[in-house]
């Protein structure tokens, strides 16, 4: 016996609560809505998130349902690699599960950055938090980059 | 001016829809959603006339907006809506959903 049913082409929310029964008002004059016309659906997979500082490099990269030690980052030169397996196999072997329907991947992957300034990778730390990875690296100390006035002389 | 105006136009949050599984147990369903960078104070849900409404705040930016998860599933009256328990670890948000006594399936020897 199902408990519950997929709503695909769901009203926002707001809506609903606004004018209780306009999800099938509109049903019944448009007929059934594309989801794009409604929601922004995407995979979310390992998407990230770099912001460049004026002293460090953060990184955030969600990958929801893993632990800490499922990482694996390497720093070199300006290259960023992350690295995770997925345990989800290894961990329900053995187990006689019944998924109505299961959308979450269940997957490693491996990502690969290329920052746009120079890093300190030794000094990165990786934290991870609420199903996102937080990566900060300090930028290595620039150069003087002051800007320089060049004098245009004559020529002969 | 113009920045003005774009601001106001700005969307409060992007709003996606979290991947969900739903496993079906002898006493109930399991229902595991994968919301990135929400914290469980963050996570509003609802349940009752025969819908179930979850949304949650991350911490995470999409193109500079943050960003909000939120899906709906309709639910059969087997669903003991006041025994609904959930808990968020990791980023996945797990949701108990019990079935009323009623519900669950007896097991019946035939002699």
């Amino acid at each position: 016996m199902n408990l519950l049913a997929r709503r695909d082409n769901e009203l926002p929310m707001e809506l609903e609560r606004t004018f209780p029964g306009v999800d099938e008002f509109i049903r019944n004059i448009f007929g059934p809505l594309h989801n794009d016309m409604l929601h922004q659906h995407h995979n979310w997979g390992p998407v990230h998130d770099l912001k460049v500082g004026e002293k460090e490099v953060s990184l955030q990269l969600a990958c929801p349902g893993h632990k800490p030690e499922d990482f694996d980052v390497e720093i070199t030169g300006n290259l960023i690699s992350i690295k995770t397996s997925c345990c989800c196999e290894e961990k329900h072997a053995g187990e006689n599960r019944h998924y109505t329907f299961k959308e979450r991947p269940c997957m490693s992957f491996e990502e690969s950055l290329h920052l746009p300034v120079k890093v300190i990778g030794g000094e990165a730390k990786a934290v991870y938090e609420h199903g996102v990875l937080h990566i900060t690296i300090p930028r290595e100390n620039k150069k003087s980059t002051k800007s320089r006035t060049i004098k245009v002389s004559c020529g002969k | 001016m113009k920045n003005e105006i774009s601001k106001e136009n700005a969307p409060e949050f992007t709003t996606l829809r979290p991947a969900a599984d739903v496993e079906d147990t002898a006493t109930g369903v399991i229902i595991s959603f994968e919301m990135p960078g929400v914290k469980s104070s963050d996570i509003d849900i609802e349940a009752g006339n025969g819908m179930l409404k979850i949304e949650g705040k991350s911490s995470l930016c999409r193109r500079g907006v943050p960003v909000m998860f939120k899906r709906s599933f309709y639910i059969s009256d087997a669903v003991d809506v006041d025994k609904i328990s959930a808990s968020a670890k990791d980023g996945v948000v797990t949701l108990n959903l019990p079935k009323v006594e009623n519900a669950v399936p007896k097991k019946i020897k035939v002699n």
